[in-house]
């Protein structure tokens, strides 16, 4: 009934309908100018990383030249006659809003949706926020970092697979001595050589995590080794009274694989530093247990607030893990 | 007449009038107090966080994928797909496994590229090879899964491996039943709907009308495509703000219902298949390999953001058919790795 109506419409004010069809497609180069401004909006104003991570960022600028680019297509077609013509196929309808007034509308709304977010709400969320929401792990043999067999079949796994059997062992009581490495972990074997020879180790910006993960691998090894680490504040549900986690943020691609990731400290006076404040922790690495898992602890006996860095994220290291030990 | 006019210019006002709000608050000096004070502030402050991430993310490979499809709409005919293609089955699914080795595309582009392609003849299950080894089988996954799992590098291996073979065995089950037109408009309507689009699709066109047919279907797809993106992140940021992931923490040890668990997981968080192994990883420890791989696999092959892409141009019986084989494929696939695994030293 409906669409019948339409075509007698539309055959009766042929003109009137090419105009409402221009003005949707400028309507739409309009919506895909202002994604393209807001991402412009986001680089500028440095806020773009809340949203993905660095190694992602040169598409997501690459993507606002391709908007222009989409919005310059739709202008085109506004200003062009004959639609249909020019589409040669029934795939996509020439009529931008075929699909009827109330669905063009919610198309709008929901094309409008994040932009109106964006601008509106302020960018960011505190550390503690997003850790609650994303997930949190505390630095040890069994985090992250390890493989995923260490807890349920490492018995069986005697066909060869040494990446597995080594971090079995790495969470075990016996470590050989040397930080015997296999071709799969040798990269962290190494990292672990050379921390060790340092008196503190100090965990970079950059490298964040690889430093923890090459500690957590051969964690017996380290235990009483003096350890400085900065982060933010956190505390979960089960942590006791002299206990906090210094904790970084982590991002791989964009916001919604966000996750936390730090060491758990203990100390006397723990409960003076409130959540989130930015602090740098010196003490002695020790080895605990938290929730049942085996997890580093580190005893602390200086604590340094920080000021907060304008980018709470830390990120996968790229580089050279010879240069992390410097 | 009058109602005509109305209807058309809601639009506008619809936007004028959020532009309106959005401005006043803006503008106002203390905006983030403002915001603050707002009731579940926060959700909305998580909601929007992801939202905005999501489609930053997943923004540059809608639009390359659209880009391809208008290329292949514009410059590739029916006689040369033929040609590329192998007639034989199997050596059609290796050369198409190997065209998704060297040509990267995650589940965000590849939709609109499968959907022009099966318009110009691409056999259906060779479509499934691209839809389903595409997002999984080639360099930038297996780089930042081999990064993620640095200390089991077997993973990675699997990984591709069970992805590969997923794909493979289901594009031979829609092969061996035979599955027709699987796309929402038939062929005739795509190529030839258009009272003179015969003519045009036989007559060769000048490279200006190709360009020209190019960008207008771009234009199209774009919209048609993104609002389902818009809507699947919209759903996706809502889900992931809704259950915060220490809710999952306690998906436990057994093999069946972890895996169960997990595939659920990669289906309602829709990550993009390079992302998605790095919070793998961060379950790594607490739950088995096998139920860590089954999250790997269907995730890019299968999630919500992209059933509903794939609903926009597929038929919803193709897609409950293709769901249904590749759940039942990676769910057995999982049981079997948990099961041999140890015994190959795989897990």
């Amino acid at each position: 009934m409906r669409d019948e109506k339409r075509s007698i419409d539309l055959a009766a004010e042929e003109g009137s309908a090419e105009r409402r069809m221009a003005r949707h497609y400028w309507f739409r180069a309009g919506v895909l100018l202002i994604y393209s401004g807001y991402i412009h909006h986001l680089v500028l104003s440095g806020y773009l990383f809340h949203y993905v991570a660095p190694r992602m960022e040169v598409y997501v600028k690459l993507a606002s030249i391709g908007l222009i680019m989409a919005a310059g297509a739709q202008v085109w077609m506004a200003l062009g006659g004959n639609r249909s013509k020019r589409l040669s196929c029934e795939c996509c309808e020439p009529d931008p809003a075929a699909g009827g007034f109330r669905s063009s509308t919610l198309l709008y709304a929901l094309l409008l949706l994040p932009i109106v977010y964006g601008f509106l709400l302020p960018n960011g969320m505190t550390g503690s926020e997003l850790a609650g929401v994303k997930g949190f792990s505390l630095s040890g043999p069994s985090g992250s970092s390890a493989p995923t067999v260490a807890s349920g079949n490492a018995s069986s796994d005697s066909a060869g697979n040494p990446g597995a059997r080594k971090a079995a062992q790495g969470s075990g009581a016996d470590v050989q001595d040397d930080f015997a490495a296999d071709g799969y972990n040798e990269d962290f074997a190494k990292l672990a050589k050379r921390l060790y020879a340092k008196s503190t180790i100090v965990v970079p910006e950059e490298g964040y995590l690889e430093v923890l993960r090459s500690i957590d691998l051969y964690l017996d090894r380290f235990v009483g080794k003096r350890l400085t680490v900065s982060g933010f504040v956190y505390r979960e549900k089960g942590m006791q009274p002299n206990e906090f986690a210094v904790t970084r943020l982590v991002m791989s691609c964009c916001a919604a694989d966000a996750s936390s990731y730090g060491v758990l400290v203990r100390m006397p006076n723990a409960a003076d530093l409130l959540q989130d404040t930015w602090i740098t922790v010196s003490g002695a690495i020790g080895k605990g247990s938290f929730a049942g898992t085996p997890i580093m602890t580190l005893n602390a006996d200086s604590v340094k607030r920080a000021a907060a860095p304008a980018n709470p994220y830390v990120y996968l290291y790229a580089g050279d893990y010879e240069e992390l030990a410097q | 007449m009058r109602t005509w006019r109305i209807r058309t210019s809601m639009p506008w006002l619809l936007l004028l009038s959020l532009l309106t709000a959005a401005v006043t608050i803006r503008l106002s000096p203390n905006h983030r107090e403002l915001i603050m004070r707002l009731p579940g502030a926060d959700a909305l402050f998580t909601f929007k966080t992801m939202l905005i991430g999501i489609l930053l993310e997943a923004l540059p490979f809608l639009l390359l994928g659209v880009a391809v499809s208008a290329f292949v709409q514009a410059f590739v005919s029916e006689n040369t797909l033929r040609r590329l293609i192998p007639d034989h089955p199997l050596g059609g699914i290796a050369a198409a496994c190997l065209l998704c080795l060297l040509f990267p595309l995650c589940e965000c582009g590849i939709v609109p590229i499968v959907r022009r392609l099966m318009a110009k003849g691409l056999p259906v299950y060779i479509g499934t090879i691209f839809l389903l080894v595409g997002p999984i089988f080639n360099p930038i996954v297996y780089a930042a899964t081999m990064t993620a799992f640095r200390v089991n590098p077997n993973m990675g291996y699997l990984r591709m491996g069970f992805g590969l073979f997923t794909g493979c065995l289901v594009s031979l089950i829609i092969y061996a039943i035979k599955f027709k037109s699987p796309l929402k408009l038939t062929r005739a309507q795509m190529l030839t709907g258009n009272p003179d689009g015969e003519e045009l699709a036989d007559r060769p066109l000048s490279l200006n009308e190709r360009a020209a047919q190019g960008i207008t279907h771009a234009g199209h797809e774009f919209f048609e495509m993104g609002k389902y993106l818009l809507l699947g992140s919209v759903l996706t940021a809502a889900i992931q703000t809704g259950i915060p992931r220490t809710v999952m923490a306690g998906i436990g040890h057994n093999p069946l219902t972890s895996s169960l668990l997990m595939m659920g997981l990669a289906y309602v968080m829709s990550l993009c298949s390079t992302s998605d192994a790095f919070v793998a990883a961060s379950f790594a420890g607490t739950i088995p390999a096998s139920a860590l791989l089954a999250f790997l696999v269907l995730g890019p092959m299968l999630d919500f953001k992209s059933t509903l892409m794939m609903l926009s141009v597929f038929r919803t019986k193709f897609v409950l058919l293709l769901a249904a084989l590749i759940i039942l494929t990676v769910f057995s696939g999982a049981m079997l790795i948990h099961g041999f695994g140890p015994a190959f030293g795989w897990t």
